[in-house]
């Protein structure tokens, strides 16, 4: 159990905090006398959304909506919105790419670009917790990314918190406790299989064994462990199950003139490590407040603030290295320890992981986040009826210090030495004097405090007619990220939009933006730019022959098309003449004093000046069919074709070498890539009875294609990119490994072959492989992704089910060490089997082979694979129990998260191949838990 | 209230709309180009910044000397040398890019600063410093666009396909970027003659060198240390008078060996033994040789020569033999060990010689107890001390793999010991050197000494100095025999009787005094005897049960090249992109 009393006293103390002061500044509130404006309200068949870009009605847009609720998402164990939204919406790949406790890390990619995350409106980064999301709404196409201009090239994710509703307040308490273990860790070898592995190694270059019969014997039966010793080293450092907990209280209700939300959250978490002094320990806590008062008839004020504190303590070696010492040291290298104070090391690996927890050291990590919003909100109905304006600020800081105590024991090598009676005797012999800090270090300055500004505002006017209704927007929107590097300018851009929806009889939808993108990334006339977007919908149910069809329930054609112009992702800014080198250039020292040269040594240029260079177009199509059938089946198709224009590149590979460096060609606008695919989901819904189920099944397909891309004209057709996908993995097609038979009729390739080497096919025939037969082998982006949720409720009971995968890819392990073999240092258990695409491991070698580890098909792996990555089980106390006592919702559950996964890898988990050996394993977690409502 | 709000609201917008525009103008921390431009020290670090591209160059040598049959990496098996080699790959390809970006450097700096008349320091009283400074620049501009007009000779030069000998496309300006490809190759002497014009300019504006040779105690020393004129001993290091000087020689013996001068014209030979005299008589006659001495930054036999900084010892922890706490990484061959003469100077395959092979490492040239590290060694320097424990590279030694660090061994049975200083990583022992001075020498005064011999060997012979030299061959080769201890040389005598048996052992002299500078290659190509190397070799040594030793000759890589390989190809994407361009022959 994580939480000691302390901390659970201090915990309350600070949620009673919070509650004083926000309930006080309600009650001060409720002497003015008017109606609060909620964020996102009902009126009647309409479903408005308010944003900082203006007033949204989302039943009469012509844009693809996707909208997941936060009770939904809650089914997830932890606080994190990746975590939930992963296999819920179509088109949406969300990979883990680090599981270290407290540091959860997720690259997220929407139909093949990366979306922006909004939270309720904002840019701020993913500044939520899972547990005060109201709702998730997905935008994907054209009518909405060109809202954000700059920001919104690849789709909106608009996260939703709680709050801001009227009535008497809701309280609302959650809490879930987490059990992790590894899903899985690489296999590693014991003493005596390393030792027999080395001596094939060492054979096979006829160096002779490295490790006697008798050492490998003396491994086997542990007879001698402190000169034979052999380490099991995940049972030594590593616990079968690390535990976190969640709790969160959410308060949040308005009488007549206020509304307030209060929203605390607690997260605690630990590592794997079984050594209490070097075990991961760490907690977070998050806060939201929200208050929206009405100051007068036409004015009214919103502020919130939004915290995340976060402490988290570990070992000075980062949990990379600890899993990386793990895999990378034999298991015969040394033993840990002799005595009780002696920490042994070996000549060749110098690290002794137990020391290093032990006694290492501690590193402690301080992180806060805060978000200031304030908005005024201005009624102009008195004066033109429909007419609002709304302008708001933003804030974010974050920044974070470290303390630490960086330590080292002493380490000592085992000497074999002759005593004086010419016996063999054992001696220990300083590897590493110990150092101890005395001091507490300190990182991060004042000036690594992150900011950003957004300051906006919009103009909006409705107008409901009788057959139709009007919604016009007028918004500004600036936003500014000045950077905390001194050599990298500045984030800086505007945005003007001006957009009007139209619907007429509730079945014709039109919809127009005219946006203007400002960007400092510009110069002269291209600095702004315009960009239009159109969309158009048809809701055919609504027609005369399908008002009264039984089947059809609703039908919708909706289509977009728009261009949206985004800056380059560089730093620097290429109109610009820069150069750079000089201040502490010292690389070359003169003379024959002790002097370095001063900082006006050493100039080159960095950038060349293109003043013509422009915005990134993206010209985006989309249609889509949205069908609801029987009343039980649903159905939203979106098929999207984006041109992605003039994209920056230097167009090296068009220009010859005799030019000097690359830094002599200016950056010009040049790629032209296409995206193309869908994205789709379809939901199952049905009773029997009492008994209530679902099944949800969403997909999403894409692919991207350099339709203009820079590359040397090579002779070999083969060798072509242009029109190819653009994640094209290039190699060597093989053929298998030579054997006695063929090895005489090896080509040339790379040095000298031999036995068991890779073979590779002579492309263009000339006898000879290299370069010139290198081709496209694979691809390294999935294709497509799915998600499969379904489940049922009978009773009070609920089981709700969420899988996903990723399909049409491929990994390469040639560079990948848990997979190649040579050498005489590090060796995996993965030595004494096939590669996970069945191919043989090539020649074992102490030296490492050119010839074998040449990019080529023959180290690439299907990576599709499928994963059950949520599953709950829960169960509602009854209504009628609940009528009698205070609470309105009582839930118990029982959760399992990443519970198996279906891959061509048995070893490794191919989400993250580095999981488990060179960074923390990915968990399958179980947790128990309850919510409550009153 | 209603007022307070229309107030409030349009001071917001116009805040807004006035302060857009200088919001997105905001200054931007970058160098701009006028800063450096216009300031007379930084615009002149455009030159500067070219050296970083030849100091410590010590592993990309080692890599080129791979390609030999001097010695192999540990780690990692050889490719380009072990039979095939296409025209796809060559190591060397970088030489193109940046040598046209340095000349490209040169020409900015040339356009942009120097024909300015941007004075170096800006007052009216340092004027004559200023000048001083400037011509210096102006002499290293053309001194560092004549290196990279080398080096693309030197890896790119030779004949096309009707065997019209070629160098490089000279490109004497910034061109336009389309025009580079269609950049045409000038013969071979064309670009040599253009070298030598550019080191002609680049001798008439440096100083012949920046030692100023003040004794400690004199009182002046300081002044003149002092006195920043930009000529001084603090700028050692950049390009001499003396340094141009030498690469002429180097040019000029590089034109008229076999396989750039095949009708063997012998005015080409005459050319590269003045030259090289000329160096002898600017550094004022054939002097003796240092000591090798890589730590010290004030060697005068080191042309031009940069240094590291001092608490580099990346060096040692790389090359060191594991009971030294070193990688081991470069593994001198048994052959080139074989090319190490036995202590009296005789070959060890020659009658006279005194080497016994039971005990191969006794009694040989002092250069081999310098440069290799060997089974017994146990000492920098001197023949007879005990600096470390000896060193076991025998099976089952501590220096060999499975030994003091497992993984770590050689392939040969040899570790590298030129160029390392004497430092001690035993993490063990408290107050230990772990760092020392390290030079880089890109031209030293051997070479120069080897290259006037080869060159006056072959218009007159071993013996005789024609008129206008002051010095024979064998006197040249004599000073750098007699830094190896060879006072008493009989087999130096007994070579000199004639020119063949004299080149035979000129060119074995280049190959010990000169191994692991990446010289080698470019020799054996040069004197197309590339093709007839030997494969690699190392030694498996035996410990007998009375300690005495056995040796074992192995094959450790096959070496095998074909006479495509005096030259070596063009990069094959530049071919591709302009068409203008000739390969050479045979890729």
């Amino acid at each position: 159990m994580k939480l000691t009393i302390t901390e659970i006293k201090v915990f309350i103390f600070c949620l009673l905090n919070m509650l004083v002061i926000n309930i006080s500044i309600a009650q001060n509130n409720t002497l003015l006398n008017a109606l609060i404006v909620q964020d996102s309200l009902q009126k009647g068949n309409d479903d408005i959304l308010t944003t900082p870009f203006g007033i949204f009605n989302l039943s009469k847009t012509t844009g693809s909506v996707f909208r997941i609720s936060g009770d939904v998402l809650r089914q997830t164990s932890g606080d994190h919105v990746y975590e939930a939204l992963r296999g819920r919406v179509p088109g949406l790949r969300i990979t883990r790419t680090s599981n270290t406790p407290g540091a959860n890390g997720y690259s997220i990619s929407l139909n093949g670009g990366s979306p922006t995350i909004l939270v309720d409106g904002y840019p701020v980064g993913l500044q939520v917790d899972l547990r005060e999301v109201k709702e998730v709404i997905v935008f994907t196409d054209a009518t909405f990314n060109s809202i954000l201009g700059n920001l919104g090239d690849n789709g909106l994710i608009y996260i939703v918190t709680k709050g801001g509703k009227l009535g008497k307040p809701t309280v609302e308490v959650n809490y879930h406790s987490t059990l992790n273990s590894a899903t899985r860790l690489p296999r590693l070898l014991s003493a005596s299989e390393y030792a027999t592995v080395i001596n094939r190694a060492s054979n096979n270059d006829g160096f002779g064994n490295v490790y006697s019969a008798e050492a490998i014997a003396a491994y086997n039966n542990g007879s001698d462990p402190i000169r034979f010793p052999n380490v099991d080293r995940q049972e030594t450092y590593l616990d079968k199950t690390s535990q976190s907990n969640y709790a969160s209280l959410n308060v949040y209700g308005g009488q007549d003139n206020v509304s307030y939300s209060a929203f605390v959250a607690y997260s605690d978490w630990e590592g794997l490590e079984n050594v209490d002094e070097g075990d991961i320990d760490g907690r977070n806590i998050t806060f939201r407040t929200k208050i929206n008062t009405k100051v007068s008839d036409m004015i009214e004020a919103r502020a919130s603030i939004y915290g995340k504190f976060r402490e988290n303590k570990r070992p000075v070696i980062g949990p990379g290295t600890t899993f990386s010492l793990i895999s990378n040291t034999p298991a015969n290298a040394f033993p840990l320890k002799v005595g009780d104070t002696a920490y042994v090391v070996s000549n060749q690996f110098r690290s002794n992981l137990l020391s290093e927890l032990e006694g290492g050291g501690i590193y402690t990590e301080y992180d806060a986040a805060l978000v200031f919003n304030v908005a005024i909100d201005v009624n102009l109905n008195k004066y033109v009826p429909g007419l609002k304006y709304s302008t708001h600020g933003m804030i974010r800081t974050s920044n974070g210090k470290v303390l630490l105590t960086n330590n080292r024991p002493g380490l000592y090598t085992i000497e074999n030495l002759q005593d004086s009676n010419n016996q063999d005797s054992l001696a220990l012999k300083v590897q590493a004097f110990d150092a101890l800090d005395l001091t507490v270090g300190r990182t991060g300055a004042d000036a690594d405090i992150r900011k950003t500004f957004t300051y906006g505002g919009y103009l909006n006017y409705s107008k409901k007619m009788d057959q139709s209704t009007l919604d016009i927007n007028l918004n500004h929107f600036l936003f500014y990220e000045p950077n905390i590097n001194a050599s990298q300018p500045d984030n800086r851009n505007l945005t003007f939009n001006l957009n009007a929806s139209y619907a007429l009889q509730d079945k014709y939808m039109l919809y127009a933006n005219l946006n203007t993108s400002t960007s400092s990334k510009f110069i002269g006339n291209n600095r702004t730019n315009f960009f239009p977007t159109a969309g158009i919908a048809w809701v055919a149910s609504n027609e005369d022959f399908l008002k009264d069809s039984k089947t059809i329930d609703f039908l919708k054609f909706r289509a977009s098309y728009g261009e949206i112009g985004t800056e380059y992702t560089a730093e620097t800014f290429y109109y610009l003449n820069t150069w750079g080198g000089g201040i502490n250039s010292n690389t070359i020292y003169l003379g024959d004093a002790n002097t370095t040269q001063s900082e006006d040594f050493g100039y080159r240029v960095g950038n060349i000046a293109n003043e013509a260079i422009d915005w990134i177009v993206y010209d985006q199509f989309f249609a889509g069919v949205q069908l609801s059938m029987f009343k039980k089946l649903s159905l939203d198709i979106n098929y999207f074709n984006i041109d992605i224009n003039n994209q920056v590149t230097r167009a090296s590979a068009l220009f010859a070498d005799a030019l000097g460096g690359d830094t002599f060609l200016p950056q010009i606008n040049f790629t032209d890539r296409n995206n193309q695919g869908f994205n789709a989901n379809i939901m199952f819904n049905d009773n029997i009875g009492d008994f209530k189920y679902y099944l949800n099944v969403n997909a999403g397909y894409n692919k991207i294609t350099g339709e203009t891309i820079a590359e040397i004209p090579y002779p070999d057709e083969y060798r072509l990119q242009q029109g190819d996908p653009e994640d094209n993995f290039i190699g060597y097609v093989s053929d298998g490994l030579f054997t006695a038979e063929n090895i005489g009729s090896a080509l040339p390739q790379f040095g000298d072959v031999q036995i068991g080497d890779i073979k590779y096919v002579d492309q263009n025939g000339d006898n000879v492989i290299d370069s010139r037969d290198r081709r496209a082998v694979g691809n390294t982006t999935p294709r497509f992704n799915y998600g499969i949720n379904l489940g049922f409720e009978y009773k009070n009971f609920n089981l709700d089910v969420v899988g996903m995968g990723v399909g049409g890819y491929d990994v390469n392990l040639s560079g990948r060490s848990y997979y190649t073999h040579y050498g005489l240092g590090t060796y995996f258990a993965s030595v004494n089997s096939n590669l996970p695409n069945g191919n043989a491991n090539p020649r074992l070698s102490t030296t490492q082979s050119i010839n074998n580890y040449v990019n080529s098909d023959y180290w690439l792996v299907d990576g599709s694979h499928f994963r059950i990555s949520n599953l709950e089980l829960g169960y509602t106390l009854p209504k009628n129990l609940m009528d009698k006592s205070i609470f309105s919702n009582v839930k118990l559950f029982l959760r399992g998260s990443n519970l198996a996964l279906f891959s061509k890898f048995d070893d490794l988990d191919v989400e993250d191949l580095s999981a488990g050996a060179f960074e923390y394993p990915m968990m399958k977690s179980f947790v128990l838990g309850f919510s409550m409502d009153f | 209230m209603k007022l307070t709000n229309k107030v409030l609201t349009t001071i917001i917008l116009v805040l807004c709309l006035s302060g857009c525009s200088s919001f997105l103008d905001e200054d931007i921390q970058y160098t701009h180009e006028e800063e450096v431009l216009e300031s007379g020290r930084r615009s002149r670090g455009l030159l500067d910044d070219i050296y970083r591209d030849y100091s410590f160059r010590y592993f990309t040598d080692f890599g080129i000397e791979y390609l030999t049959d001097n010695g192999v990496i540990n780690s990692s098996e050889t490719n380009l040398a072990t039979g095939y080699w296409g025209p796809t790959s060559n190591p060397l390809n970088y030489v193109w890019q940046q040598s046209y970006n340095n000349i490209r450097v040169v020409y900015q700096y040339i356009d942009l600063v120097h024909n300015t008349g941007l004075p170096y320091l800006p007052s009216e009283a340092s004027a004559g410093i200023s000048d001083a400074v400037i011509q210096r620049y102006y002499g290293e501009a053309h001194f560092l666009k004549a290196w990279a007009e080398w080096e693309l000779l030197k890896v790119f030069g030779g004949p096309n396909e009707s065997g019209t000998m070629l160098g490089f496309p000279i490109v004497d300006g910034i061109l336009e970027n389309d025009a580079y490809a269609t950049l045409s190759r000038n013969t071979f002497d064309e670009c040599v003659d253009q070298i030598m014009a550019d080191l002609d300019v680049a001798i008439d504006n440096l100083p012949i060198d920046y030692n100023i040779n003040v004794i400690n105690d004199n009182p002046l020393t300081e002044e003149i240390n002092e006195s920043n004129d930009g000529l001084n001993r603090s700028e050692t290091g950049r390009a001499s008078g003396l340094a141009a000087y030498a690469l002429k020689a180097k040019v000029a013996l590089f034109a008229a060996s076999p396989a750039f001068n095949i009708t063997n014209d012998i005015t080409k030979w005459e050319l590269a033994a003045s030259l090289a005299n000329d160096v002898i008589e600017q550094n004022g006659g054939l002097k003796s040789l240092q000591t090798y001495d890589f730590d010290r930054e004030n060697n005068p036999d080191h042309i031009w020569r940069m240094r590291n900084s001092r608490s580099n010892n990346s060096l040692e922890s790389r090359l060191y033999p594991p009971t030294l706490y070193g990688q081991g990484e470069v593994n001198p061959s048994q052959n080139l060990v074989d090319a190490f003469p036995d202590s009296r100077g005789y070959p060890i395959n020659n009658t006279s010689s005194n080497y016994d092979a039971t005990v191969p490492y006794t009694s040989r040239d002092s250069r081999f107890y310098k440069f290799i590290f060997y089974n017994g060694d146990e000492c920098f320097g001197s023949a007879n001390c005990t600096d470390y424990t000896s060193i076991e590279t025998f099976e089952g030694g501590a220096d060999n793999f499975g030994g003091f660090i497992p993984n770590e061994g050689t392939r040969t049975g040899y570790y590298l010991k030129k160029y390392l200083n004497n430092l001690n990583f035993d993490p063990s022992e408290e107050d230990r050197v772990t760092t020392l001075p390290k030079v880089y020498v890109q031209l030293g005064l051997t070479d120069i000494y080897l290259s006037y011999a080869e060159a006056l060997n072959e218009i007159s012979g071993p013996n005789t100095a024609p008129a206008g030299f002051n010095f024979s061959a064998k006197d040249a080769l004599e000073r750098v025999r007699q830094r190896a201890g060879l006072f008493l040389d009989p087999y130096l005598d007994e070579a000199a009787t004639n020119s063949d048996d004299f080149r035979d052992l000129i060119k074995n002299e280049r190959r010990i005094e000169l191994c692991f500078t990446g010289e080698r290659f470019h020799d054996l190509r040069r004197w197309k005897s590339i093709t007839s190397i030997e494969d690699l070799e190392g030694v498996e040594i035996t410990k007998n049960s009375d300690d005495t030793f056995s040796y074992n000759t192995i094959e450790v890589e096959r070496r095998i090249f074909e006479p495509k390989n005096y030259y070596l190809p063009l990069p094959y994407d530049e071919l591709q992109l302009n068409k203008n361009l000739e390969q050479n022959q045979g890729w």
